[in-house]
């Protein structure tokens, strides 16, 4: 602490400024949107025109502009004594290059969202206020999760950490139920209660780790607890924890749920950014390269390459694009738990594993944020040329599928450091996992193609400029990807020629298999003799419904014990009750030796003093 | 000079014992003489407080003591556990008043009500600045009989039931406390607060004495400070009119409890006795099941006050589960929790009263719309549940962060499940009204609209939860700062095991 106080000491104001606004700017930002919110509600004055007003649209677009500038910025740690128990904000290391990343999606989101909610909202034809207040509501919850984001990155400290943690969680709430239809409110409880329990988790895995290393720092709770004997159960919460948000196989059951039915946009950055904030709370939590953790590794190798091809075969058979994508989320991210679970397995290996997974979570966020933002480009009819939107959408699709840009580094990289570590079999899982995410896309694309013509006979206005800008804003981000993240200088951007076939492969095979399978269902006639409704449809959060079922069950068996104990606190209440009646009862009788008293009391005070007398006599 | 210091402790007990026979004498139609009486003594009171709090941070030390009879002496001495309580429980009652004020407008029996809460809270002072036992029981049992008018105010049926039940409760909780007391004299002598060495000293041998004796205490101070299975009156005395619940849950009845045992805890016996003894133990094991227990009563209530009571039973329990880790952060997190329950709790029963009040809504299902109709009071209540759950930076995070790295630095690992269990507990049965509040939709009219004041409701009854909502966020987010509660803990702590 003293350390890090004297580089407070010396980190330039400019630097404090900046990294104090990256967090508190949006955080304004959300409470003047709260104001408009409800100063619409009681005086019903602004209007959706002030939401298009170009001074509030420059606004709403520059809240993440300070973040990018601290991270750029750069500078010592900042120390604030008087902030929670003590907060650190940083942005050295791979704090910085998370904050860029984390900066740039909600820029380019940010956009979008600012074309894609006004054309939703006021398309809407609601009564009167309803639309912009409904706006508001949005800016304000979207600015605060922003907020939330950031400062998780910047935060050294737990409790700053777990409060910009909190802060992005509760309020993304907000967002999933933010349409109000039934999709969404039971998306969003699907949501609210996994997260509660991952922050359940978390806040013991804190309270136990931070308190074995007496300390309120990430970093020294990770060196403290490696060495401790419980290192194993603070890890495994840590872990489980994080893991709700990161999507982990098993505890995924709220994503493919609340992804899709949020609007675009926040689709975008709940896929994006916010299921990286598990991520990066494993980066920044678990003992990784510390200790090797064999059990716990070797979970996560096999709940990770689950995920990664359950998702693939379950999502390529959903029919929302929303829900396919949501589905390659998960996949995705069972990828990088996988390969997690291989850093958990053998310390040794993490100094060259960790930058490949803040590449591989760069990568999937920025393309997964491209390919949720495109969704809302597709289901309105086009407006811009053809040949753009099919570039703009493939280009991600194909980049996650692993062909293409920052994609073929991340395989290249992957599959390297895979093969020095002598991890061939584990590499090849993972190429053949690679063929569900080809499949994803193509499923995807052939879905919001289809999604496109339906529009088309619908009269609905084509995308807002805004937002087909924020689209392809994020698009060129991702594809630019390798070259602007400064920490690829160990990484090749592109891969030698003669690797690419090994790469390319498995992309092809998932377009073959897609083809196959697409024709083998044309040609047996499901499709055309049954009606689509029909044909039964696999729900999204395919083991929800289990675990309602089961904690149903958990809660009616509760319920017999918790009334016993009732009855017996009653019992005991109502013993107290007639023992009181009794006493009652026993007062008339009283009243009955009252007159006796009355009559004899100077004979019985005589007897009294007598036998007082005696006693006294009797023992002097 | 020095008479000055030892006549603050009485002074500060004056101010509402002088204001509640002014009040009584009070016709009903004296409203404005009531009210300015009422805000004097109140805004007196705290004045004081904060001198002695500046006081005793510059080390002077306030005491008035005199013997009663030989061998028992009454004591008023303001130390800086006492201060943290009086400090605490005279902020709250001017909040309370101001709220109280708004909230009985045109009721009847007004002087009889504010002069019991002035005795109520001449009591609740007293007993923080007790420095012994006897006088604490003094204001304990005075502290009863003033707060019982206050919970039949209503004069309904289920008002008297609550009262009856709150008397047999708390009365019965008295005599055990009483036996206590006078067990312990009769072992050990007169002890005032603080002589936990002397204690020590003659233990051996005593072993089985003192321990009855610990726990009959604390079963005495256990009826008031709600722990499972004395809690039976508190759910029921939520039938009082909402400031008298802010008055039980959060400034003065339920805290008086736990502040017991606290001072029994750490000033009777003293926590190397307490910990040596075993007694820590047995008190971790029965908080914790108070705060399960509680939680999961909580989840099944559809009554939104009888919501929030349960929820006090188990959220008090921090106070007695930080008191019984042997860690200096437990006793941080226990002594902070003390004031941290009592900002989030009133914030809470003052949300609930506003609503109760304005819109006549006293279900946790009716609660749909009420964002858009009362946005600051649903903000309000939005935080302080937030608070509750344990999401940062509100102040309940930072009692369970102290709370779970005292538990672990005593290695008292089986403490943290509990925490987490109780933090998802209370997220399950807080965020369904939070979502009522905000997404719930209303197509009908409110139960009971009135049309008070200019903003969502009447002035009286919107600022203070504000103010205390403000305070329950603000103390968490700049826990850093002197003189937080945090702070003013900390400094109790290192008293208690650097002495």
């Amino acid at each position: 602490m003293t350390d890090a106080a004297i580089a407070a000491i010396n980190a330039p104001i400019v630097f404090r400024v900046l990294i104090l606004s990256a967090v508190c700017w949006p955080l304004v930002l959300a409470a003047a949107s709260a104001g408009l919110h409800f100063y619409r509600l009681v005086y019903g004055a602004p209007s959706v025109l002030l939401w298009n007003r170009p001074w509030f649209g420059a606004l709403w677009m520059s809240a993440p502009i300070p973040a990018l500038a601290a991270a750029f910025a750069g500078g010592d740690p900042v120390v604030m004594d008087w902030l929670l128990m003590g907060g650190i904000w940083t942005t050295e290391g791979m704090r910085g290059i998370l904050l860029v990343f984390m900066a740039v999606l909600w820029t380019a989101a940010g956009v979008h969202a600012h074309g894609y909610m006004a054309q939703k909202e006021a398309g809407k034809g609601r009564a009167g206020n309803a639309a912009p207040r409904r706006l508001f509501r949005f800016a304000a919850l979207w600015q605060a999760s922003m907020a939330g984001c950031f400062l998780l990155v910047v935060a050294a400290d737990i409790p700053g950490f777990y409060l910009g943690y909190a802060l992005m969680t509760f309020s993304a709430w907000m967002l999933v139920i933010h349409d109000g239809t039934d999709a969404a409110r039971r998306g969003g409880f699907a949501y609210i209660v996994m997260a509660v329990i991952g922050e359940g988790m978390i806040l013991a895995g804190f309270l136990w780790g931070a308190g074995i290393a007496e300390t309120i720092l990430l970093a020294e709770m990770r060196d403290g607890m490696s060495g401790s004997g419980f290192v194993l159960p603070v890890s495994a919460l840590l872990w489980a924890g994080f893991g709700i948000k990161a999507g982990i196989a098993g505890l995924h059951v709220w994503l493919p749920m609340a992804h899709p039915v949020a609007p675009a946009p926040a689709s975008a950055v709940l896929s994006g950014a916010m299921i990286k904030a598990g991520m990066i709370g494993w980066m920044y939590t678990l003992p990784i390269g510390l200790a090797a953790l064999p059990a716990l590794g070797g979970v996560a190798v096999s709940v990770g390459l689950a995920g990664a091809f359950g998702a693939a075969v379950y999502g390529s058979m959903q029919r929302n694009p929303k829900v396919v994508l949501a589905y390659s989320s998960v996949s995705q991210m069972g990828m990088i738990t996988a390969l997690f679970g291989i850093g958990l397995l053998d310390a040794g290996l993490w100094p060259a594993l960790s930058p490949v997974l803040l590449l591989f979570a760069v990568h999937h966020g920025l393309n997964k944020g491209a390919l949720f933002l495109g969704t809302a480009v597709t289901d309105r009819p086009a407006s811009i040329p053809a040949g753009v939107k099919w570039i703009g959408l493939l280009l991600p699709a194909a980049s996650l599928a692993g062909v293409f840009g920052s994609g073929l580094t991340v395989k290249w990289a992957v599959k390297s450091v895979l093969y020095d570590g002598g991890y061939l079999l584990f590499s090849f899982l993972l190429t053949l996992a690679a063929i569900g995410t080809s499949l994803l896309m193509i499923r995807a694309l052939v879905l919001q193609h289809r999604d496109q013509r339906a529009a088309h006979n619908k009269i609905t206005e084509p995308a807002a400029a805004r937002v087909v800008a924020g689209w392809l804003a994020c698009v060129i981000a991702a594809l630019f990807l390798p070259w602007w993240m400064g920490m690829t200088e160990p990484i090749a951007a592109i891969p030698p020629i003669k690797e690419l076939p090994g790469i390319v492969w498995p992309a092809a095979a998932g377009a073959a298999i897609f083809l196959a399978v697409s024709r083998g269902i044309r040609s047996a006639g499901v499709l055309r003799n049954a009606a689509r409704e029909e044909v039964p449809r696999l729900p999204e959060g395919d083991l929800w419904a289990l675990y309602a079922g089961v904690a149903g069950r958990i809660a009616r068996a509760a319920e017999k014990p918790a009334a016993y104990f009732e009855h017996g606190l009653d019992r005991i209440n109502r013993f107290g009750q007639r023992a009181s009646a009794f006493a009652a009862k026993l007062l008339p009788m009283l009243n009955r030796w009252e007159p006796f008293f009355r009559v004899w009391a100077g004979v019985l005070m005589v007897l009294a003093a007598g036998m007082l007398l005696f006693v006294l006599a009797a023992f002097s | 000079m020095a008479v000055m210091h030892s006549w603050m402790p009485v002074l500060v007990l004056f101010t509402s014992l002088l204001a509640a026979p002014v009040i009584f004498l009070l016709s009903e139609e004296q409203h404005r003489v009531r009210k300015a009486v009422n805000l004097g003594a109140a805004v007196i009171k705290l004045v004081l407080v904060c001198v002695m709090i500046a006081g005793i941070y510059l080390g002077i030390s306030y005491e008035m003591r005199f013997p009663v009879v030989k061998g028992v002496d009454f004591i008023l001495r303001a130390d800086a556990l006492g201060v943290l309580f009086a400090g605490l429980s005279s902020l709250l009652w001017l909040l309370t008043t101001i709220y109280a004020i708004g909230y009985l407008e045109g009721s009847p029996n007004r002087s009889r009500f504010f002069g019991f809460f002035s005795l109520c809270v001449t009591s609740t002072l007293g007993i923080a600045y007790a420095g012994n036992l006897f006088t604490f029981i003094l204001f304990y049992e005075l502290l009863t009989l003033s707060t019982y008018p206050l919970v039949v105010h209503r004069g309904t049926q289920k008002a008297l039931a609550a009262g009856r039940r709150y008397l047999q409760y708390t009365l019965s909780g008295g005599v055990l406390l009483v036996a206590g007391a006078v067990m312990l004299h009769a072992v050990a002598g007169e002890l005032s607060f603080g002589d936990w060495r002397y204690l020590e000293g003659i233990a051996a041998g005593k072993e089985p004495w003192l321990t009855a004796v610990f726990f009959l205490l604390i079963a005495g101070l256990g009826v008031k400070a709600a722990m499972v299975p004395l809690h039976g009156w508190l759910p029921s005395a939520m039938v009082a009119p909402a400031p008298v619940s802010a008055l039980l849950h959060a400034v003065a009845v339920v805290k008086a409890g736990a502040f017991g045992i606290v001072r029994v805890v750490y000033d009777v016996y003293g926590m190397s006795l307490s910990f040596s003894m075993g007694l820590l133990d047995v008190l971790a094991v029965m908080s914790c099941i108070t705060i399960v227990y509680g939680s999961a009563r909580a989840l099944s209530q559809t009554e939104i006050k009888r919501r929030l009571a349960f929820s006090t039973v188990s959220q008090v329990s921090y106070i007695m589960l930080g008191v019984s880790i042997f860690h200096p952060l437990g006793a941080v997190a226990g002594l902070a929790h003390l004031v941290h329950q009592g900002l989030m709790k009133i914030t809470l029963f003052f949300c609930a009263g506003n609503y109760a009040e304005t819109l006549g809504i006293h279900f946790v299902g009716e609660l749909g719309g009420t964002g858009r109709r009362m946005p600051i009071t649903s903000i309000a209540f939005t935080a302080a549940a937030f608070g509750m759950i344990g999401v940062p930076p509100a102040v309940g995070f930072i009692s369970k962060w102290y709370l779970g790295t005292g538990a672990a630095g005593a290695a008292m690992y089986w403490v943290i499940p509990v925490l987490a269990a109780s933090s998802v507990l209370n997220a399950a049965y807080f965020l369904p009204l939070v979502y009522r509040i905000w997404f719930g939709a209303r197509d009908e009219e409110w139960p009971h609209e009135q049309d008070i004041g200019r903003l969502e409701t009447s002035a009286a009854l919107l600022w203070p939860p504000v103010a205390t909502a403000v305070f329950s966020v603000g103390a968490g987010l700049l826990a850093g700062l002197p003189f937080s509660p945090v702070f003013w803990a900390t400094r109790i702590a290192y008293e208690v095991y650097l002495p």
